[in-house]
């Protein structure tokens, strides 16, 4: 989850305290003045209904007091009963409604609801049906002067000659009534004077009457009748509107005495524009200050997220070990006591780190010194190691008695003990300094575990245990890896299996998981029937020095350090290495390990170099060989055995003087130690080497059995290397390929 | 304006001397004065005469019944003789009329049996008339006239008259078999009537006959050759003459399913207001009155305005002088009948013309304007007291 910003919240912090507050003011402020405005419309609009409804009825009564003195005239009176009045009724219709504006035509009607006479002309052609409606109508208030709403369209258009979308008329009755020489009837009802006077007429005349529009934008006026609009002033108004209403009483419709309505409909805007505008003022104003806020919050944050941003990125500096002292130029006091403190921090981080890096350089050098000091203490027990492991293959080359090669024998064993236990504990060193590399060569697997099992074979049979090899029909699996390693791992294993295993059997098994192209995964499986390995030991077993039982130790001796190395070096393959064992029932280590695929196989050749070796023949060489050494019991052991293989050599105390030789005389080879005094081995064969046509084959001789060694030697031209003590069958192998390989 | 006219003849009553006459009439025809000139020349009277609109006159004569405003005689259609009960026309004595004058015309001067008027000019009655560009020989029926349509170009009508005047409405309500008054009463809600007002508003649904096409534009159009047929009255042959010249060619009105189409003939009058022939000025008004229909007067009659003279003698010679097409329209003046004078008719023709445009407009059915007619008819008859 993110953390919520300082400045967001200072900016949130602002607006809850002065935006809202302020904002909810302005609100009831705003919606106080908004009622206030309304009630004040409301007002102001019933005022203009009655207002307007009054002058209506005023109107009215005018022309119905008009319409009444035509009606009492003696040519429209008598008219429905004399129609030789016609002419003259026609005129005084005409100046009736030429001098009535409101009025737009006026009939008489008989008794029948015939239309006797009418202006104008159009007035004529009224249908019978809507005259005697008017007619009867005109009885509803017993012979008084009725008015009757007319909702007929038609009948608009028919006298003001123009479309009036939707205004009704209003038709004005007045009885006409015939005064007559009869005593049962003096008064007689002749026919009906109709005015019409259509509602827009009417309306425009109240308009000129208060002298003021009766319409305006954002209004409508209506005239209804039972919910019926029979005139409308103005669009619809579909926005939020006001209303008000007044009546006009005495008015007929439908057939019956209905009010008429005078109604005024008011958008509110009309009256809320002040309200808006003052609303629009206090918005611009809120806004206004919500920029100023925003822009001083913004001020206020930058002025605060600058240094902020600075210790953060001082902290991130910190965070990368860079303890620099931060600049105190801070404008807040706080900040310049955060710097304070951040400053004497560094400083003492510093100080710490220090210490540490010295602490550190101390144990590297340590760590340096341990190494050297393992290099000199393998060098110094090879060295002597050599001598030993040298006089004794001499002397079993020499005619012994039965005891005395048994004698041989036991010394030669112990010695392989004793170099096991060197190289292990040089190994170790080795992984734990990480500085073994492997190399990676074409290797047989089938081959190497053939090999390992004839290695064991003596070793088990000895026991009376099985050794079996189980490579599941496999002739042949060529691989890229290192084999020496492989190898080691696997002998660390078998080693075990043999040193823990009574009776019973051993079983190295070979398996292809996986292969394709790239890469092929081979599973190896060393299985015993020893003494297993209880549950709660197995995960500390590939611990340095961790035996299962201490009392193994005693009884099957060992380092301790095999499993390590060999988990070491599976680890370095980027393998894995486990263990299934039951205790008193045996142990299956397995192990699982993807190498390159190889997919030509080159084991001819490795046959072919083998099988040269019975062939050595090294009375054929003429030249003498140098032997650099300066141990004396190290040249006897070699000397001895160029003896017996019969080569002739000179020697050479130390590297100068074999520099000193080697330049003045042709040798078939030198062997060459390392570590001499006055020059060292390196030094000599860099000068000899460097000289222009020299190309004697340099065998290093060092019991410098470091890989970094090696390759230095190997690097400068030294064509092979032979570690100490010296192995004669090694040495034999290297002589004959060096020897016959430039032959 | 009448208000003025009313004036001189007040003022020419009171200031007026033994030999002279003060005369109204409604004759439009521009001659007219001309005719009344040559007439003082003969007998050596003065006489004043004023043309009065005859809707005016009709007013004037109803409103100032009994006063003494009155004019010393006036010359007016016959029908207007049926205002007597205001105008207190003075009867006419047989010794008044003279014998050369048509008897048939003195039917339309009388009311309620009395002669009240002197008819010197006869006619009025409609005929048809055709252009002979358009129609090459006369017309029997009606329904033949109709079928002349499709030949005609399509700028002329077909035939047109004063459409709403109710005088050339009768001879069709004659054709249906009705009269407007029979035993001196009013019959206007009749099957006759009803038959009669759809037969001829039909026609102007059917584009046969243009109802807006009043007289005047029904005069120019048949003068400009734009009607083929005009059905208008004997007054009118002269100017027809004139600008159809031999393509004027007259008839009868033609037959309507099978039955006479009879137009009204009517006369004009002399008729003396306020009873003046017995009043102070009576013997200049009875010198007057023969003087009019005397042979020289009635042939000015012709010869000035074209109208025909009552004087049978006149009209003899006249024939026989103004050959065919007069005396077509002499004999024509047998198959009309005479428009009654009665105050009855008065009413009645006012009724039929409200009824007649009513029906017209859509406002009534047939049935409601027989209904509105006859009623308003009969009502404006009880309440005038007359028959």
């Amino acid at each position: 989850m993110k953390n919520p910003r300082f400045s967001r919240a200072l900016f949130f912090s602002v607006l809850l305290l002065v935006i809202t507050p302020l904002l909810i003011l302005a609100a009831l402020m705003i919606g106080r003045f908004y009622l206030n405005s309304i009630e004040q419309a409301n007002t102001s609009l019933q005022w203009q209904a009655r207002n307007n409804a009054a002058s209506l009825e005023q109107l009215f009564f005018k022309l119905e007091k008009n319409s009444q003195v035509l009606s009492n005239t003696k040519a429209i009176a008598e008219l429905p009963d004399k129609v030789v009045y016609s002419q003259f009724a026609l005129m005084q219709l005409q100046e009736f409604v030429n001098t009535n504006p409101q009025i737009s035509a006026a009939i008489v009607i008989d008794n029948q609801g015939f239309i006797v006479e009418g202006y104008p002309i159009t007035s004529l052609t009224l249908n019978y049906s809507l005259t005697k409606q008017i007619l009867e109508n005109s009885q509803i208030l017993d012979n008084q002067n009725t008015i009757q709403v007319l909702d007929n369209i038609h009948l608009n258009e028919l006298f003001t000659q123009q479309d009036t979308k939707h205004s009704a008329l209003l038709a004005i009755t007045s009885t006409l009534l015939n005064e007559q020489d009869s005593l049962s009837e003096p008064i007689k009802k002749t026919g009906v004077l109709v005015s019409f006077i259509p509602l827009s007429e009417a309306v425009k005349w109240l308009a000129k009457h208060n002298e003021q529009p009766i319409y305006q934008t954002g209004k409508q006026v209506q005239l209804k009748v039972k919910e019926q609009v029979l005139y409308s002033l103005g669009n619809a108004l579909d926005k939020a509107q006001l209303s008000s209403e007044a009546t006009i009483n005495r008015v007929i419709f439908d057939n019956a005495l209905s009010p008429l309505l005078f109604k005024i409909n008011e958008t509110e805007s009309a009256y809320t524009t002040a309200v808006k505008q003052t609303a629009v003022m206090a918005a611009g104003l809120i806004i206004t200050l919500f920029i100023i806020s925003f822009l001083l919050v913004r001020w206020l944050t930058l002025r605060l997220h600058n240094p902020l941003n600075r210790i953060a990125a001082i902290s991130r500096e910190f965070a990368l070990g860079n303890y620099k002292q931060v600049q105190n130029n801070f404008h807040y006091q706080e900040f310049k006591d955060i710097a304070d403190s951040l400053n004497s921090m560094a400083e003492t981080i510093d100080i710490q780190i220090t210490s540490l890096q010295l602490e550190k350089i101390r144990a590297e050098h340590s760590e340096q010194v341990k190494s050297q000091f393992l290099a000199n203490m393998s060098h110094e027990i090879r060295t002597p190691m050599n001598g030993i492991v040298g006089f004794l293959q001499l002397l079993n080359k020499s005619e012994l008695s039965q005891d005395q090669t048994d004698f041989v024998r036991q010394i030669n064993n112990c010695s392989d003990v004793l170099l096991t236990v060197i190289n292990d504990i040089l190994d170790f060193s080795k992984i734990e300094a990480n500085k073994i590399e492997l190399e990676h060569r074409q290797c047989d697997l089938v081959a190497l575990c053939n090999d390992l099992i004839l290695l064991f074979k003596p070793s088990c049979d000895a026991k009376g245990i099985v050794c079996r090899l189980d490579v599941d029909k496999l002739e042949t699996l060529t691989v890229e890896c290192d084999e020496i390693r492989v190898k080691q791992v696997l002998i660390n294993l078998l080693s075990n299996a043999v040193k823990f295993t009574k009776q019973g059997e051993i079983t190295l098994s070979l398996n292809v998981v996986h292969q394709s192209n790239e890469k092929t995964r081979v599973e190896f499986a060393v299985k015993d029937t020893g003494i297993g390995i209880a549950e709660d030991k197995i995960n500390a077993l590939f611990n340095p020095f961790v035996q299962a039982q201490s009392n193994i130790t005693r009884e099957y001796g060992g380092t301790g350090l095999g499993l390590a190395i060999s988990k070491g070096l599976i680890d370095l393959m980027e393998g894995k290495i486990n263990i299934n064992s039951e205790l008193g029932k045996g142990t299956i280590f397995t192990i699982q390990v993807d190498f390159e695929t190889v997919l030509e196989d080159l084991n001819i050749q490795q046959v072919e170099q083998k099988a040269d070796r019975s062939r050595n023949d090294f009375s054929v060489v003429e030249q003498p060989l140098l032997i650099a050494e300066d141990n004396p019991i190290n040249q006897i052991v070699i000397t001895k055995y160029l003896a017996q293989l019969g080569l002739k050599y000179e020697l050479a105390d130390n590297g100068q003087v074999a520099c000193d030789k080697a330049s003045n005389k042709e040798y078939a080879l030198i062997l060459m130690d390392i570590q001499m005094p006055v020059m060292d081995g390196l030094t000599a064969s860099k000068i000899l080497l460097n000289k222009k046509g020299f190309n004697t084959p340099i065998i290093a001789v060092s019991a410098n059995a470091m890989k970094e060694d090696i390759n230095k030697s190997i690097a400068m031209g030294i064509s092979d290397h032979i570690a100490k003590p010296i192995n004669f069958e090694e040495l034999e192998l290297a002589l004959a390929k060096w020897l016959f390989q430039q032959n | 304006m009448q208000q003025i006219v009313w004036g001189l003849l007040f003022f020419a009553v009171f200031n007026s001397h033994a030999k002279t006459i003060n005369l109204a009439h409604t004759m439009k025809h521009e001659n007219f004065s001309q005719l009344f000139g040559k007439l003082a020349e003969q007998s050596g009277l003065t006489i004043h005469s004023v043309f009065v609109d005859q809707k005016a006159l009709k007013v004037r004569l109803v409103q100032n019944a009994h006063t003494s405003n009155m004019t010393d005689v006036i010359i007016v259609p016959a029908d207007h003789l049926g205002l007597s009960e205001y105008a207190n026309f003075s009867e006419i004595p047989a010794s008044l009329i003279a014998q050369t004058t048509d008897k048939r015309t003195l039917d339309t001067a009388r009311v309620s049996g009395k002669l009240i008027g002197i008819p010197i000019i006869q006619g009025n009655h409609l005929l048809l008339f055709y252009n002979s560009k358009f129609i090459k020989s006369p017309v029997t029926d009606w329904q033949d006239i109709e079928k002349l349509k499709p030949t005609l170009p399509s700028h002329v009508k077909l035939i047109t008259w004063s459409f709403m005047e109710m005088y050339w409405f009768i001879p069709f309500l004659s054709a249906f078999e009705g009269n407007l008054i029979a035993d001196g009463q009013a019959q206007l809600n009749t099957p006759s009537m009803h038959d009669a007002l759809r037969f001829v508003w039909g026609l102007n649904a059917r584009d046969i006959v243009d109802s807006q096409c009043d007289y005047a534009c029904s005069h120019q159009a048949f003068q400009q050759q734009k009607a083929a047929f005009i059905v208008n009255g004997a007054w009118a042959l002269n100017t027809y003459q004139q600008a159809l010249g031999e393509n004027l060619s007259v008839q009868p009105l033609p037959s309507l399913n099978g039955r006479v189409m009879q137009p009204y003939y009517s006369t004009f009058v002399l008729a003396f207001p306020n009873d003046s022939l017995n009043g102070p000025n009576k013997d200049n008004l009875r010198k007057f009155a023969k003087l009019a229909q005397e042979a020289s007067f009635q042939r000015l009659i012709w010869q000035e305005i074209s109208d025909i003279p009552v004087n049978i003698e006149v009209l003899e010679h006249l024939k026989n002088e103004q050959g065919t097409v007069f005396g077509t329209l002499v004999d024509a003046l047998k198959e009309t009948k005479p428009m009654p004078s009665t105050a009855t008719m008065i009413i009645v023709w006012e009724v039929l013309n409200k009824g007649f445009s009513r029906f017209g407009s859509g406002a009534l059915t047939a049935e409601q304007t027989g209904q509105f007619m006859q009623g308003l008819a009969e009502r404006s008859i009880a309440n005038d007291g007359v028959q």
